[in-house]
């Protein structure tokens, strides 16, 4: 098992390498200079905007500027900020917690509500239950983040008053957008979970554990949903990483600090050293929690194993 | 009393204090971002909003051209405004408690022009400058190689308040106006928390508000904390939950609803500079061509536009400044109003015709196209561009839209590939108008228009030159007129600076025409 896990690390290294490498290019490749948008619609001569290229060290050929890069990383030093010329690290972990938060109280409410309906409208196949929880998800799915987010900020900031409807740090600041960014993930899990319940509860091993009498929560709970959940966990891996990313939308509608509307930002301004370090950051948790996932396997199922 | 009772006393005692540090904080909802809160470098008008709380100017302005003392209780100009001389006010101290003085006035200017700085707005504002000679500990002279007549408007911005030389050195150039800004404003810099807040706290010791401010002492609020809040609705909506007591920015679409409400305050205040435009390439074909630029011109429906995007608010524009600028000429509302019908009629006669029936025109078999670039990200600059479309449609002028990221449109922009662009400029003083159209700033500056006018260049000058009030209002006036005869560019709407906040928050000033909601006067209930 530990020999595994090392094995999976130092496989995921040259992936790292690889995605700051076409992060790297892909970021020089777009059009746009990052001096002339750090100057603005100001006026700007030539000189100036020569002096802005070479304070941001960009009159560099681009190997130097990415060998520099990756030099610096190894010794924990991922630059400074072109647009403020703030430390990244420092401009990061201001953001970063909030984010955290803001990404694992949402994916609890996609797996509490994405894994309930899902094993709910299984159980219920077919009856009007089964209908309305797949409407929900439906729904779910098709509502886009900005505008439940504004709903749930209408009704449950402006007209009931329970929650705030700004800001981060605390329970009541961390429900609304939680909820709206949860929704849509667990409306997608509702439905693969309800599907995969689905074909568990037809396999021999349930008929057999209904026939000795099993008690039914005991059949849908302990035999039928801990297979049902292998498939499950993969997507919620990915979801995880989805969210980390994909906080943008809530993150400026609840006016919330966090990396999500940091990132933006940082790639309209070609801020390079934020975007980089974003890329590498969000990449790491991916691998990370690809390898969470996998170890997560041999805890449902035994007879998956790693030697 | 035993720990739990003793816990819950102290819990009580707290609750009983927030309400009243509470209701001493005002919570101001900001629209956006910007770079850092050093009011010398950046290019936001948001952080002069403010920092005029924390580092204060020489002089302010009451309303257009008009004067009143700050940290110079008195002042004069020599003949042709190369030299300008203050009397500064004494017994001032810097939030660290070092004096205010002459020093520091000559500190502060000179390390805007420094290069290092790069230092913009600012940099733009102070013009000419040459230095700045001590005088006296109390007297300071400001030289300008040239004829410098806005300096009292730009001393009045801002952009060019006063900083603490001690303050600066002790927290060197990387944490100043990030972690450190020191001025001898009514409030001081407490924190800045980028995308997130800022927090200002009450300076006890402020004892020299101007005159006519009509309050002394302290203030009597003891702590404003601005919080970002990108998404206009959220933003009316933390101002309804009461999280936030005075949002800026308000959208269009919700002040009238705002407005209409007994529980909230609102003011549209109209700025003073240049408000939404279209510039026109000259450097591009057709835009070179006269009768296309008057086609344009005549073929925009400016009320429509107002009506549509602005939501009615502001005023249709009548040229190059607004109504409430310090040399607007009200004749410039008379001249090239919308008629579509002369515009069709000034394309037949250049040659502009339909051949073929396709609704464009074309000549020698040249479509009649112009390329429009704008910020896609930018939900106003899409709209003016979809209003532009049809408009021009409506004559024959076919639009090509082009809408952009940020770093792409300057790319193009600057490099004179547009045919046309928006752009918005709330300068105060009229001499800003060399921005948009004196030739030093033509060729990737902000002159976008690519004019280059020799007689334009020379009204422009003069205007900066000219100290007599009434005589830069005459050239000022040439050049409203000329630019409109010449179809320089297209004004659109003139805007009016939105802002509304709780019945509870009163005596808020507002200065530079709506751009810097003031705190200091204000009371809390």
């Amino acid at each position: 098992m530990f020999q595994y896990i090392v094995r999976r690390i130092v496989a995921a290294l040259p992936t790292l390498v690889l995605i700051t490498m076409l992060a790297f290019s892909m970021l020089h490749l777009v059009p746009g200079d990052p001096a002339e948008i750090f100057l603005g619609e100001n006026k700007s001569s030539p000189e100036l905007l020569a002096q802005v290229r070479s304070d941001m060290g960009l009159d560099r050929p681009l190997h130097v500027q990415y060998l520099g890069f990756l030099g610096d990383m190894l010794r924990g030093d991922l630059g400074t900020s072109l647009n403020n010329g703030r430390s990244v690290v420092r401009e990061i972990a201001t953001r970063l917690p909030s984010t955290v938060e803001l990404t694992l109280a949402a994916l609890g409410i996609s797996i509490v509500l994405g894994v309930g309906l899902g094993v709910l409208s299984a159980v219920r196949h077919n009856t009007w239950v089964d209908s309305a929880a797949m409407f929900v998800a439906l729904l779910g799915v098709s509502m886009p983040v900005f505008w439940s987010s504004l709903l749930l900020i209408f009704f449950f900031s402006v007209k009931l008053q329970w929650f705030p409807a700004i800001g981060q740090g605390g329970i009541e600041r961390l429900v609304l957008p939680a909820v709206a960014l949860g929704l849509l993930s667990s409306a997608t899990l509702a439905r693969l979970v309800r599907s995969s319940m689905l074909d568990v509860l037809s396999q021999d091993y349930v008929r057999t554990a209904v026939a000795k009498g099993v008690r039914p929560r005991a059949v849908t709970f302990r035999h039928a949903l801990k297979n049902a959940l292998v498939p499950a966990i993969t997507v919620i891996g990915i979801q995880f990483g989805q969210l980390l990313s994909g906080t943008v939308i809530t993150e400026t509608i609840f006016a919330r600090l966090g990396i999500g509307r940091y990132y933006v930002d940082s790639l309209l301004n070609k801020d390079f050293p934020v975007v980089q370090a974003l890329t590498l950051l969000i990449a790491t948790a991916y691998v990370v929690i690809n390898l969470l996932v996998d170890l997560s396997y041999s805890l449902l199922d035994p007879r998956i194993r790693y030697d | 009393m035993n720990r739990r009772l003793r816990s819950l006393a102290a819990l009580l005692t707290i609750l009983a204090l927030v309400p009243a540090a509470l209701a001493q904080t005002v919570t101001y909802g900001m629209g956006g971002n910007f770079d850092q809160v050093d009011p010398n470098l950046t290019t936001f008008t948001r952080v002069g909003r403010i920092t005029l709380h924390v580092v204060e100017p020489l002089v302010w302005q009451t309303s257009p051209g008009e004067f009143a003392p700050g940290l110079a209780t008195a002042w004069s100009v020599n003949d042709d405004a190369t030299e300008y001389t203050f009397q500064l006010r004494e017994g001032v101290t810097f939030h660290d408690g070092t004096p205010f003085n002459a020093e520091a006035v000559k500190f502060t200017f000179d390390r805007i022009v420094d290069p290092d700085m790069k230092a913009q707005t600012a940099l733009s504002l102070i013009g000419p400058y040459e230095g700045t000679e001590v005088v006296g500990e109390y007297e300071v002279k400001v030289l300008f190689s040239q004829p410098f007549a806005p300096f009292l408007d730009s001393a009045s911005a801002p952009n060019l308040a006063i900083i603490s030389p001690a303050a600066y050195e002790a927290a060197g150039e990387d944490a100043w106006g990030m972690d450190a800004l020191v001025g001898t404003g009514p409030f001081e810099f407490v924190s800045y928390t980028p995308d997130s807040e800022v927090v200002l706290q009450r300076n006890e010791a402020y004892d020299w508000a101007p005159e006519f401010m009509d309050a002394s002492g302290p203030a009597a609020i003891e702590r404003i904390v601005y919080k970002i809040i990108p998404e206009p609705s959220t933003r009316t909506a933390s101002l309804e939950t009461a999280e936030t007591d005075i949002i800026e920015e308000v959208a269009e679409i919700d002040f009238g609803f705002l407005e209409e409400r007994d529980d909230i305050r609102t003011v549209a205040e109209p700025q003073s500079g240049s408000g939404w435009s279209l510039m026109m390439n000259r450097e591009q074909s057709p835009t070179d061509e006269l009768a296309v630029r008057r086609a344009i011109q005549l073929g925009s429906d400016r009320e429509g536009m107002t009506l549509a995007i602005w939501n009615g608010l502001g005023q249709a524009a009548c040229g190059p400044i607004s109504a409430v600028t310090f040399g607007f000429d009200p004749s410039t509302c008379d001249t090239y109003r919308y008629d579509p019908e002369a515009a069709r009629q000034v394309l037949e006669e250049a040659g502009w015709v339909d051949e073929d029936g396709d609704g464009i025109r074309e000549r020698d078999g040249t479509p009649l196209t112009i390329g429009h670039y704008y910020r896609a990200e930018s939900a106003l600059s899409q709209q003016m561009a979809d209003y532009m479309k049809a408009d021009l449609a409506a004559i024959g002028i076919d639009v090509e839209l082009n809408g952009l990221s940020r770093s792409g449109y300057f790319d193009a922009v600057r490099a004179s590939e547009h045919n046309t662009q928006n752009w918005w400029d709330p300068f105060a003083d009229p001499s800003g108008m060399r921005i948009l159209f004196h030739s030093e700033n033509a060729g990737g500056g902000t002159n976008r228009n690519n004019y280059r006018d020799a007689e334009m260049d020379a009204l422009l000058e003069r205007g900066a030159a000219t100290s007599d009030p009434q005589a830069r209002a005459e050239i000022y006036a040439q050049v409203q007129q000329k630019v409109k005869d010449e179809a320089v560019m297209v004004f659109y709407n003139d805007p009016a600076t939105l802002y509304a906040w709780t019945p509870d928050l009163e005596g808020v000033r507002f200065f530079g025409a709506g751009q810097y909601a003031y705190f200091y006067p204000a009371t809390l209930d």
